[in-house]
């Protein structure tokens, strides 16, 4: 149990899937241009 | 969704998250490097499935 009230929660909450959100699209990127450069299908 | 922070630490989780998807990338980045296709520090004409290029040597031209 950790010692969030649930605003807190909240709060963290909305910046843990904006960041979550980020990493994804750079993620995605990084395959398609890997996929563009020498696909693996 | 968000009430999964009252019951998880978010600086565990995070410490968690962070080690875990460096070493995912690490161990990624040396399996591809471990390849000859997806190298890319060694030689960039090693082929890898495309290609299996081995060069031939021309033959020398013929004078008569």
């Amino acid at each position: 149990m950790s010692s969030l009230s649930e605003s807190e929660a909240r709060e963290f909450h909305s910046a843990y899937i904006t960041g979550f959100i980020g990493f994804t699209i750079i993620a995605i990127a990084a395959h398609a241009l890997l996929y563009m450069w020498k696909p693996w299908f | 969704m968000h009430r999964l922070w009252m019951m998880f630490d978010p600086r565990q989780v995070m410490v968690g998250i962070a080690a875990f998807l460096f070493t995912l990338a690490l161990m990624i980045h040396f399996i591809l490097l471990s390849t000859e296709r997806y190298d890319w520090l060694g030689d960039p004409n090693a082929g890898g499935m495309a290609a299996a290029s081995t060069q031939q040597e021309a033959a020398p031209i013929s004078r008569s």
